[in-house]
């Protein structure tokens, strides 16, 4: 599937000349999740309930741009913002309790389990409507194991090792010259003379170190090893895993000694704070840089190869979107429409216009600042995206098995132990 | 004791009264359902939402339930739970051993040094107000909040790195990160907290010991202190045990202040997370999750059965 | 008060030693007072331990506007209030029951609320939240209909649990009257009902401030309940809210601190006003009569 938006999705995008500024005009967001349709109180307006977790800048302003346009596009939505750790650990009672019509989510397993368990909405009649919009990619990595669609994608954004211009340089590294993992180390180990941290970690949360887990794994074992351990049809005490985390090792000694005790948001500060030179995180670490002239000095590299079996064909690019709890079916003509606002490029202009990203609908507005054009560039040139291993795998597994073993990886845990327990837990996991 | 005195008062009148009432028991029809009404409403509420609950809990913990799907996917496992829970799951250790040291360092730390600053205060040495205040100012605050004020004074960047003069990455103290410190972090800001809740209760107990006792010790020659060990304290049984109880009680139920510092993970796994996290986490483990709790349930029933009998073997 | 056996050294190591304690106790509170009142970039250049070059109101003006702190107050209040209300009254007409009129099953129901009373939490959750899914409410209070995600089913569930400490806590207190106070209103022919309002209720005032100042702060500090009961964001308590506030300036300490200080502020200020009563309403249940 992969290929496929690479080819048709990404790279036919339009350009705009994107202004972060731009948020400016939208009044500050409404954590309270307010019912923001009062800009048009239009009566023939439709009222649809939304779940938010986009709780952390610059999330509230997008929401409070996007809601604006939906009501000026005749939908109004009641707004249920939801901060983003609280909403991504309670989904299940959420969706078993009384949802929104229809929040905030993403491709891959845990959709397809909803919408196994009969917990979502298919929006197979969306579909019909939106399908020329789309790569058929999206269009796939939105469907259900029972053929229908559920998802509407909105964005997507790679993983990858992130870093500032002026601090390579100052160090004296160019980023252009990691090609190997080798490189990689002696570039860390030049980081680590000029007393920067060469690469910040984070995981407190317990996901955002499987970025670091994922993209290693994948270098060193192939994608193809990445899905069936994820799947379970590779098991965890193969000795590949051992490879893995064996160079997972190599690179410890150049992370901050606090990997547990920092979040994404932490750990991306340092390397804005020009303390740790790099950062192995999605490109939504750009949403830290506030300031025009920091965001300009952002970039990106692939994960350079570790196996040159599979160089670096692969990366982590998940695929967020929205979807329809089973409360919308009571409701379905206003959540459908406003699934098909948000496929719109209504919606993803009003977006790009506060943070600019990578869109799914492949009419979008693509801007042209470098990092956009950067991440853009990365997909392109990528054979096999994946999701992600907590959207890869079991919700019952990634959380909190994969999760704690990670930690534990991370504070000097053995492998091979922690390997060997994760299989047991894989093996002991109810069916599914 | 001056209290044993009055209680046997109070059981005569109250003798007394029953004999009264047993010849005016002949309630009229709006006093009956004045009666039902008043022990019917909370009695109801309270075992409706309290006792049932939990009574289904452990039931749960016996079956396999994602929670998904009514009722009917429930399916019974007998102690499949117990059995993985124990044998496979990675946070059942920790989780109890956390839950023994949070006991362990409040038995033997924090209470004592409750008990040890009520003895102090109980002395009106000058300043004493300002004392009491700043021992319970704690307690009024949520444990959230509480993890949110300590969490930069043990920061990597925050107040004591700061102080030690720790500012790179290497050499500051990972008190949160490592799950060999953070937990000892935790307890010490736990203690902060129940430090000042056990010297209150043992404060209020001494002030209801009769004077004429300690004076009758002093004369005898007895140090203050020993005063305080062998009158005051035994003298205080009721409160010795609700402070035993209190103790065991709070170490189990611990909750919201891990969670507030990250999750209840890394080091920082309890009993009482893990219920949360199997039942409302991503798992759905509701079965785990059940048992969890049943096991805390167990526990503390015997600190519970002890609380019983202190307050009601007085009793008929 | 017994003096004597201390020595004047001793005693000024007591008080030393009770000085540093204090200190010890109230330094974090101050502290986060204090960097609530300083701006993140001052810290980030000067470190932690600096002493504060700038104060600035902006950190309580971004948590009070930018994160609608104030409405997250009002919503804790819309919990507690009613929640202390409706405990107190329940619990004061069952103990007076219990307490005045001799039955056999007194003693065991009396012992299934204390009981209940120290059951965890986590205990309840599940079938609870079951239920709260099954039974209907009029639709202004939820428009989905069910008892789940409304402020009235946290109020319920506070009513529920707290009733258990508050039930034996006003029966013990009772039980310290003397019944003749009783006998004497029954002489004169009053009602089950005019005895309970007429005589005990007046009684048992102060134990219900008392009770009532400690149970305001329980409730007002819950966070467990408030984050597996309420769906909507908008819908939560301050304590709970306070995660939002992580979330959104996980790393502007100062910003967070503000909003931990607009938090614990209200139940510091009804410590300070009503700090007999706080103690009391502590002491009420730990000391028999």
């Amino acid at each position: 599937m992969s290929d496929m938006i690479n080819e048709e999705g990404v790279s036919r995008r339009s350009v705009l000349k994107g202004a972060a500024a731009g948020a400016a005009v939208v009044a500050a967001g409404g954590l309270l999740g307010a019912t923001a349709g009062s800009t048009a109180a239009n009566a023939a307006n439709v009222t649809a309930s939304f779940g938010s977790n986009n709780s952390n800048p610059p999330g509230p302003k997008e929401d409070a741009a996007w809601v604006a346009a939906a009501a000026a596009a005749g939908i109004d939505v009641k707004l249920n913002v939801v901060d983003h750790n609280t909403f991504q650990n309670q989904i299940n009672t959420y969706l078993q309790g009384t949802p929104d019509d229809v929040f905030d989510w993403f491709a891959g397993y845990r959709m397809q389990f909803f919408a196994k368990k009969g917990l979502l909405t298919p929006a197979t009649a969306v579909w019909a409507k939106i399908n020329a919009d789309f790569a058929p990619g999206f269009k796939a990595a939105s469907t259900g194991l029972d053929g229908k669609q559920y998802l509407v994608p909105t964005d997507w954004y790679p993983w990858a090792l992130h870093y500032r211009k002026s601090v390579w340089k100052a160090a004296g590294v160019n980023p252009q010259s990691i090609k190997t993992f080798a490189d990689l180390v002696a570039a860390c180990k030049v980081f680590k003379s000029k007393g920067y941290i060469p690469m910040a970690m984070a995981d407190k949360g317990g996901w955002e170190a499987m970025g670091t887990f994922d993209i290693i794994n994948m270098r060193t074992n192939g994608y193809q090893f990445h899905v069936d351990l994820m799947a379970g049809r590779a098991k965890w005490t193969d000795p590949r895993v051992q490879k893995t985390f064996a160079n997972w090792k190599t690179l410890i000694p150049f992370q901050n000694k606090s990997p547990l005790n920092e979040t994404d948001q932490t750990a991306g500060t340092m390397v804005l704070q020009k303390k740790a030179a790099m950062i192995m995180m999605g490109s939504f670490t750009s949403g830290l840089y506030t300031n025009k002239a920091d965001y300009n000095d952002l970039a990106l590299i692939p994960f350079p190869s570790i196996n040159p079996a599979y160089g670096t064909d692969s990366i982590d690019a998940p695929i967020d979107g929205v979807l329809m709890s089973n409360a919308a079916a009571k409701n379905l003509p206003a959540a459908e429409a406003l699934m098909e606002f948000i496929a719109s490029t209504k919606f993803s202009d009003t977006i790009t216009a506060i943070a600019p990203g990578l869109f799914a609908n492949k009419h979008a507005k693509v801007s042209s600042d470098p990092f956009i054009q950067s991440q853009v560039k990365l997909v392109n040139a990528t054979k096999h995206v994946a999701q992600f291993l907590d959207r890869d795998t079991r919700p019952d597994f990634a959380y909190p098995i994969v999760s704690a073993a990670i930690q534990k990886f991370l504070t000097g845990g053995d492998s091979v132990a922690i390997a060997k327990n994760l299989q047991a837990q894989w093996d002991a996991l109810p069916p599914a | 004791m001056s209290n044993d005195v009055a209680t046997r008062k109070e059981v005569k009148i109250a003798k007394a009264g029953r004999k009264a009432r047993r010849r005016n028991h002949n309630f009229s029809g709006g006093d009956r359902a004045t009666i039902a009404t008043f022990v019917g409403v909370p009695t109801l509420i309270h075992i409706f939402m309290v006792w049932i609950p939990a009574i289904c809990t452990v039931l749960l913990s016996f079956t396999f339930w994602d929670g998904i799907g009514g009722l009917k996917n429930i399916k019974w496992v007998g102690f499949t739970n117990y059995r993985q829970i124990i044998q496979l799951d990675a946070d059942f250790g920790p989780a109890i051993r956390n839950n023994l040291y949070w006991l362990a360092v409040f038995a033997l730390i924090a209470t004592p040094l409750g008990i040890l600053l009520a003895y102090y205060i109980d002395k009106n040495l000058k300043g004493t107000k300002f004392y009491q205040t700043s021992f319970y100012m704690p307690l009024v605050i949520s444990l959230a909040v509480t993890g949110i004020i300590w969490d930069y004074i043990f920061n990597s960047d925050g107040l004591i790195n700061s102080l030690l003069g720790n500012n790179t990455n290497d050499s500051a103290i990972d008190f949160w990160g490592d799950p060999n410190k953070n937990i000892w972090v935790v307890l010490f800001i736990a203690s902060w907290r129940h430090i000042g809740y056990i010297m209150l209760l043992y404060l209020a107990g001494m002030k209801s010991v009769d004077p004429s006792l300690r004076e009758a010790a002093a004369i005898d020659g007895a140090t203050e202190w020993s005063t305080f060990r062998k009158v005051v304290v035994p003298s205080l049984r009721p409160v010795n045990v609700i402070i035993i109880v209190v103790t065991i009680i709070e170490s189990l139920r611990a909750f919201d202040l891990v969670y507030i510092i990250n999750r209840g993970t890394n080091g920082l796994q309890l009993l009482g997370v893990l219920v949360y996290d199997n039942i409302l986490g991503s798992s759905m483990r509701i079965g785990w999750g059940a048992a969890y709790a049943t096991l805390l349930f167990i526990l503390c029933i015997g600190p519970i059965i002890v609380y019983l009998y202190q307050n009601f073997s007085r009793e008929d | 008060m017994v003096t004597g056996k201390t020595s004047k050294v001793g005693l000024r190591v007591t008080i030393g030693l009770l000085i540093v304690f204090s200190i010890v106790w109230v330094f974090p509170i101050i502290f986060t007072i204090l960097e609530s009142f300083r701006p993140y970039g001052d810290v980030l250049k000067y470190g932690a331990a600096s002493w504060p070059q700038h104060l600035t109101f902006s950190n309580y003006i971004n948590a009070l506007v930018q994160s609608h702190m104030w409405s997250f107050f009002l919503n804790s209040v819309e919990v507690a209030v009613p929640a202390v209300f409706l405990t107190l009254f329940l619990a004061s007409m069952i103990a007076f029951v219990l307490s005045r009129y001799e039955s056999r099953w007194n003693v065991a129901l009396l012992m299934v609320f204390t009981a209940g009373n120290l059951l965890p939490p986590q205990l309840l959750f599940i079938p609870l939240f079951r239920l709260y899914l099954k039974i209907p409410v009029p639709h202004f209070l939820n428009e989905n209909g069910v008892l789940y995600d409304t402020q009235l089913g946290l109020v319920l569930v506070h009513v529920a649990v707290q009733l258990g400490f508050a039930t034996f806590v006003l029966t013990n207190f009772l039980r310290t009257i003397p019944k003749e106070i009783s006998e004497s209103a029954l002489v004169d022919g009053a009602n089950v009902w005019q005895h309970y309002w007429k005589i005990i209720f007046p009684l048992l005032r102060p134990a219900l401030a008392s009770l009532g100042v400690l149970m305001t702060t329980w409730i007002y500090n819950d966070f467990f309940w408030s984050v597996v009961l309420l769906k909507s964001g908008a819908k939560r308590p301050i304590t709970a809210a306070l995660s939002n506030l992580q979330g959104l300036y996980n790393t502007d300490y100062n910003l967070l601190a503000a909003g931990a200080v607009l938090a614990f502020l209200p139940t510091l200020f009804v410590f300070f006003s009503m700090r007999k009563h706080f103690v009391a309403g502590l002491t009420l249940g730990s000391t028999k009569g």
